[in-house]
C-alpha cells in the first residue's frame, strides 16, 4: 500500500469509528478494502490504534499546551495542503481553476454556489437540483435505441421507446449499450457494464460505467454525478467513465463542461474542462489531474438497424472500403463495420462487362454490392473524355494512353489456279518480333464486292466489314466476316514461318472472283509483341504466299505479289501519339498484327502480387511504401476507382461530411524491374487524384526511387465522387507498374 | 486456540460467574471482532451487549472445553447481519456481504490489544512532536470528540481528521519499529 492510501484509510477509519463518515467515502473504503488482504490487514491495523489509544487513556499525561495547539491547527488551515482541496497539477492555460476559499467548509455548499452562479448564471438551476431532494418518480426521458441491452434485474429491462422514470433507483446495465433522450433533447448513451441511475429531468448518475452525453440548447446544464464528481454540461459533447474503484474520467469532445470533484460532505474543486481536455478524478482524495483525451473510447451513438456503434471516429479506411467495408481507423473492436458488400479485385473488363459496352469509349464499369466503390474504369483519355462515374455525371480528359489496333490484310489472286484449289496452306514470313506473340486469327471475307480494296487508299475507317470501335479496338461485321482458324506460332524472336497450315477449303470454295481478302488479327488484348510479316514490298520473295497442291501436280505459289495481291494492315491506335485509324500503310515493309488496349483493370488490397520475369520464373511484388506496411489500395497503370463519398457519409453517424482525402503515395519500393520485359523497360507511373471529374492532384513519373509522398486533398459537402487513376507508364509493357496509396483515408467532420 | 479459552472448572460456581469470567477473558477479542465488521464506536459496543446477551441466553448450548471466544464470533457473526438488515446508520460503514466474510475470516491477531503493543505505543505517543502529541490528549485523555476539537478550535472537521490520520500513521510506524527492536533484544 502506498503511504498516502494508508493515511486515508486512517482518516476513514476515524471517521467511521466516530460516525462521519461519508457514503462516498464509504464506497471508497469497500474499494480500498476489497483490493488485498494486505489492505485488510491494514485496516485491522488502524483499528488496532485506535482502541489502543483509547485504552491508553488513563496513562496519558494531559499536559496541553492550549496555545501551541492552536497554533498548529492556524497552520493547517492556512496551509490546507491536506484538506480536500488539493491543487491540481501545472495546466495548460486553457483550464481555469478555481478553489474555494478554505474557510467554507462550514457553509460550502453556499461557497459553492455563490463561486459558480457568477461565473454562469445557468448553473443556479443546478445548484437547485444539487441541494434539493429528489423529486418524485417522473417520466423524463425515452430509450431511443439499444444493442444488445441486457440488465442485471429483469424488471428493469426496457424496450426500445419506452419512457424512462426517474426515483426507481439505480439500474444495471449488463451487456450492450443503449441510447436515451431526455425530454429537453439531451442525448445520452450508456456502455455496459454500468450502473447509472435517471436522478431528474437534467441529471443522471453513474455508479460505475461510461457515459456519453451530447446536449442540446435546451438541454444545457444537463449533469453527471460519479462517486467522487458532478460535471455540469454547458452545451457540449462529453464522455464520463467512473470505474468501479470509485475514480472518475471526464472527456470533452466540444464545448465547455464544469466538474465538480469533492467527495460528499467535503470541500470541492471548481474546474472548467474545455473541449479536447480531459482529467480524472483521484478515487481517494478526489484530486483532479490532467489525462490524455480519449477520442474513440466512448459509444457516441448506436444504430441498432444497422448493428454499428460510432465511438467518435472520423477516419474511414479507403483500403477497407475496397472490400465492401466501411472501417474506421483507429478504433480497437472497430465499428461501422459492413461485410456484407461485394469486393474488388483485379477485374478484366473484357470478361466483367458486356461486349456492348466495351465498344463503347470511356469504358466505366459499376461496382455491384459494394456502396462505397461507384465503380472503376480504364484510365486512357484515346477516345476523348472518360466516365469515372456510374451515373456520367463525372468526366475527365485522362491522358492518352498507347493503344495498339493493327490488323493485317492480304489479298491473294488466285485466277491462275484452273484446277484443284483444295489443300491450300497459307505461308507468312515473319519478319521481326521481340517477345512472344500471340495468336493469330484469320479471317475470309465473304463480300466478295468489297474484295477490289486499294492498298494505298484502305484504312480502318473504310476498310470492308470493319464498323467504328474505340482506339485499340474493333468491330467486325460477322455478316462480312468469317473466322477461318487460328495459326499459332511456336517460337519467339526472329524467325520465318514455313507454310502454316489453315483450312481454307470452304472459303476457297466459295469464292467467286478469284480474289481472296484475309484478315490478320489478335483477337485478345494482350502487351506482348507486335507481329512483324514481311510485305511484298519489303521482299518480294517472302512476300505472304499459299500453296496450293493442285492434285498430282506440282505444288502452285501464289503470293500477293502475283496478279492483284496485296499486303498491309490497318491501324486503329494512336501509336506514335497520332490518331491514325484513317492513315493507310500500304507502303510498308512489313504488315503488323498486334491489338492491345489494356483490358485488364486491376484494384486490389492485396499485399502482394505474383509475376513471372522474361524467363518466366516467379517473383513476388511487395505492396508497401518505404517500410511501413499499412492497410493500402494498389492501382496497375490504367486502372481508376471512384469512391462514393456520399454512401460513406450515409454510414457514419449524424451524416457527416467527407472534408479531407489523404494518403501516402508511391510505387512499390524495392523492386527489381532487371530481366522483365526487355532491356529498356523502366518502372514509372503518373498519379491522379479527381474529385466529381476534376483533376484535384496530378503527379507524374513516379518510379520505384521516388519517395513515397503525402497527398491531402480537402473536400466538401457538395463533393459526391473521389477518383483515384494511376496511368502514363512511357512503354506499354507494365509488368510492375502498379501505384500504391497507403493509408488511404477519409476524413469526416 | 489459546489457553484463554479452555473452560477449568476446579469448583462449582454459579454459572453466571463462570460466563463473565470467559466472557471477560475473550472480550477484548470479541469487541474487536465487532469492530472490524462494524467500525464505529457507538454502533460495536451496542452490538457488542447484544451479542453479550446472547451468548448468555444460549449458554447453555456452549460446548465446554471447545473454544469460547469462536463461540462468541459465531453469535456476534449473526449479531453484526442482524444489524445490517435491521438498521442502517448514517456515518459509518456498512460493508457487502463479500467483505463481511473476508474480515470475519482475517487473521485474529490484531483483534486482541496485548500490553507490549500498549507500552509500544505509549511510547511512541510520548515520541510524537509537541503539536501531534496535544492532538492526541485532546482527543483520548479529554475525551474530546473530533467536532468538539474541531469546534474548540475553529477548524473544520476535516482539518481534525487529516491531522488525526497522520498521526495515527505515524503511530503505526513507531510501533513497529518499537516491537521489532523489542523482539530482538
Amino acid at each position: 500500500m502506498l503511504e498516502k492510501d494508508k493515511i486515508l484509510m486512517n482518516e476513514w477509519v476515524c471517521k467511521s469509528l466516530e460516525g462521519d463518515i461519508s457514503d462516498a467515502e464509504c464506497d471508497l473504503l469497500q474499494t480500498m478494502l476489497s483490493s488485498g488482504p494486505e489492505v485488510l490487514q491494514y485496516y485491522s491495523t488502524c483499528l488496532q490504534i485506535n482502541r489502543g489509544l483509547v485504552k491508553i487513556k488513563p496513562i496519558l499525561k494531559d499536559s496541553l499546551s492550549m496555545d501551541l495547539c492552536l497554533q498548529e491547527m492556524a497552520t493547517y488551515e492556512n496551509q490546507a495542503e491536506v484538506i480536500a482541496i488539493k491543487p491540481s497539477r501545472p495546466e495548460p492555460e486553457k483550464v481555469t481553476v478555481r478553489k474555494l476559499p478554505p474557510q467554507s467548509h462550514r457553509a460550502s455548499r453556499l461557497s459553492l454556489y455563490v463561486a459558480i452562479s457568477s461565473t454562469a448564471a445557468l448553473l443556479l438551476l443546478l445548484l437547485y437540483v444539487y441541494i434539493n431532494p429528489r423529486p418524485i418518480s417522473q417520466e423524463v426521458a425515452v430509450l431511443t435505441d439499444s444493442i444488445d441491452a441486457s440488465w442485471a434485474n429483469p424488471d428493469e429491462a426496457v424496450k426500445n421507446g419506452s419512457r424512462l422514470m426517474t426515483g426507481l433507483g439505480p439500474s444495471t446495465l449488463k451487456t450492450g449499450i443503449i441510447k436515451l433522450r431526455y425530454d429537453d433533447g439531451v442525448q445520452v448513451v450508456i456502455e455496459a457494464p454500468a450502473e447509472y441511475e435517471l436522478l431528474t429531468s437534467t441529471e443522471i448518475a453513474l455508479r460505475y460505467g461510461k457515459v456519453f452525453a451530447s446536449v442540446t440548447e435546451a438541454g444545457k446544464g444537463f449533469t453527471v454525478s460519479t462517486a467522487n464528481s458532478r460535471i455540469i454540461d454547458l452545451g457540449t459533447e462529453f464522455g464520463v467513465f467512473a470505474g468501479t474503484r470509485g475514480d472518475t474520467q471526464l472527456h470533452v469532445f466540444k464545448g465547455m463542461t464544469t466538474l465538480i470533484a469533492g467527495l460528499k460532505n467535503t470541500e470541492k474543486e471548481l474546474l472548467e474542462v474545455q473541449a479536447g481536455q480531459a482529467r480524472q478524478v483521484d478515487v481517494y482524495n478526489a484530486g483532479i489531474r490532467a489525462i490524455q483525451l480519449d477520442q474513440n473510447s466512448f459509444a457516441r451513438s448506436i444504430d441498432s438497424q444497422t448493428n454499428t456503434v460510432w465511438r467518435g471516429e472520423t477516419t474511414i479506411d479507403l483500403a477497407a472500403a475496397l472490400n465492401g467495408r466501411l472501417a474506421a481507423v483507429g478504433a480497437a473492436g472497430a465499428a461501422l463495420l459492413d461485410d456484407s458488400a461485394a469486393a474488388v479485385n483485379t477485374l478484366s473488363l473484357s470478361q466483367a462487362a458486356s461486349p456492348d459496352a466495351l465498344k463503347s469509349p470511356g469504358f466505366f464499369l459499376p461496382i455491384q454490392g459494394n456502396p462505397y466503390i461507384n465503380g472503376v474504369f480504364l484510365a486512357n483519355g484515346a477516345d476523348g473524355p472518360i466516365s469515372v462515374a456510374a451515373d456520367g455525371s463525372a468526366k475527365w480528359n485522362a491522358p492518352v494512353g498507347q493503344v495498339r489496333q493493327k490488323i493485317g490484310l492480304l489479298r491473294f489472286d488466285i485466277s491462275s489456279i484452273k484446277g484443284d484449289r483444295t489443300g491450300a496452306s497459307l505461308g507468312l514470313a515473319i519478319r521481326g518480333m521481340v517477345g512472344e506473340g500471340r495468336p493469330i486469327a484469320v479471317y475470309g471475307l465473304l463480300n466478295e464486292a468489297a474484295d477490289n480494296w486499294s492498298e494505298k487508299d484502305i484504312h480502318y475507317a473504310n476498310a470492308p466489314g470493319f464498323r467504328p470501335a474505340p482506339l485499340g479496338r474493333y468491330d467486325m461485321d460477322p455478316a462480312a466476316w468469317k473466322k477461318l482458324g487460328t495459326l499459332a506460332f511456336n517460337a519467339a524472336g526472329d524467325l520465318m514461318a514455313e507454310a502454316v497450315h489453315l483450312d481454307l477449303d470452304a472459303f476457297i470454295a466459295a469464292d467467286k472472283n478469284n480474289l481472296l481478302t484475309l484478315a490478320l488479327l489478335c483477337e485478345n488484348s494482350d502487351t506482348s509483341a507486335e507481329w512483324r510479316i514481311t510485305t511484298k514490298e519489303g521482299d518480294p520473295s517472302q512476300a505472304p504466299w499459299l500453296v496450293f497442291p493442285c492434285g498430282d501436280s506440282s505444288d502452285v505459289v501464289i503470293t500477293t505479289v502475283t496478279d492483284n495481291g496485296a499486303d498491309t494492315y490497318l491501324s486503329n491506335d494512336n501509336q506514335y501519339d497520332t490518331i491514325n485509324t484513317t492513315d493507310p500503310h500500304g507502303r510498308e515493309t512489313s504488315l503488323r498484327v498486334r491489338h492491345y488496349w489494356k483490358d485488364v483493370i486491376a484494384i486490389t488490397s492485396a499485399a502482394s502480387f505474383e509475376y513471372k520475369d522474361d524467363q518466366g520464373q516467379s517473383h513476388t511484388c511487395r505492396f508497401r511504401l518505404d517500410s511501413a506496411v499499412e492497410p493500402l489500395i494498389a492501382l496497375k497503370t490504367g486502372a481508376g476507382i471512384t469512391f462514393d463519398l456520399t454512401q460513406m457519409q450515409n454510414r457514419v453517424p449524424e451524416n457527416r461530411p467527407a472534408r479531407l482525402f489523404t494518403a501516402q503515395c508511391g510505387m512499390p519500393q524495392g523492386i527489381q524491374a532487371d530481366g522483365l520485359a526487355g532491356n529498356n523497360y523502366k518502372p514509372s507511373i503518373d498519379v491522379y487524384v479527381l474529385v466529381d471529374g476534376k483533376l484535384r492532384l496530378t503527379r507524374t513519373d513516379v518510379n520505384p526511387a521516388t519517395r513515397s509522398f503525402d497527398i491531402s486533398v480537402p473536400l466538401t459537402s457538395q463533393d459526391r465522387y473521389l477518383t483515384l487513376a494511376v496511368t502514363g507508364a512511357s512503354d506499354q509493357r507494365t509488368p510492375l507498374d502498379w501505384g500504391l496509396f497507403a493509408n488511404p483515408r477519409i476524413l469526416f467532420e | 486456540m489459546d489457553n484463554s479459552d479452555k473452560t477449568k472448572l476446579d469448583t462449582p460456581k454459579p454459572r453466571y460467574e463462570h460466563f463473565l469470567r470467559l466472557f471477560r477473558t475473550n472480550e477484548d477479542r470479541l469487541f474487536g471482532f465487532i469492530l472490524r465488521l462494524l467500525p464505529n464506536f457507538t454502533v460495536a459496543e451496542d452490538v457488542m451487549q447484544e451479542t453479550m446477551m446472547t451468548m448468555w441466553r444460549k449458554f447453555d448450548e456452549f460446548k465446554e472445553g471447545s473454544s469460547f471466544s469462536a463461540w462468541g464470533m459465531r453469535i456476534a457473526r449473526f449479531k453484526v447481519l442482524e444489524y445490517h438488515h435491521r438498521d442502517r446508520r448514517h456515518g459509518m460503514v456498512h460493508f457487502n456481504d463479500e467483505l463481511l466474510d473476508q474480515l470475519s475470516d482475517l487473521d485474529k491477531g490484531p483483534d486482541k490489544i496485548e500490553n507490549t503493543y500498549l507500552e509500544a505505543l505509549h511510547g511512541c505517543v510520548d515520541k510524537l512532536k509537541d503539536q501531534n502529541r496535544d492532538i492526541v490528549k485532546f482527543r483520548y485523555s479529554r475525551d474530546m470528540s473530533i467536532k468538539q476539537i474541531a469546534d474548540e478550535l475553529s477548524v473544520s472537521v476535516n482539518v481534525i481528521y487529516k491531522s488525526m490520520s497522520k498521526i495515527h500513521y505515524v503511530l503505526q510506524k513507531c510501533i513497529e519499529r518499537t516491537l521489532s527492536a523489542w523482539e530482538l533484544t
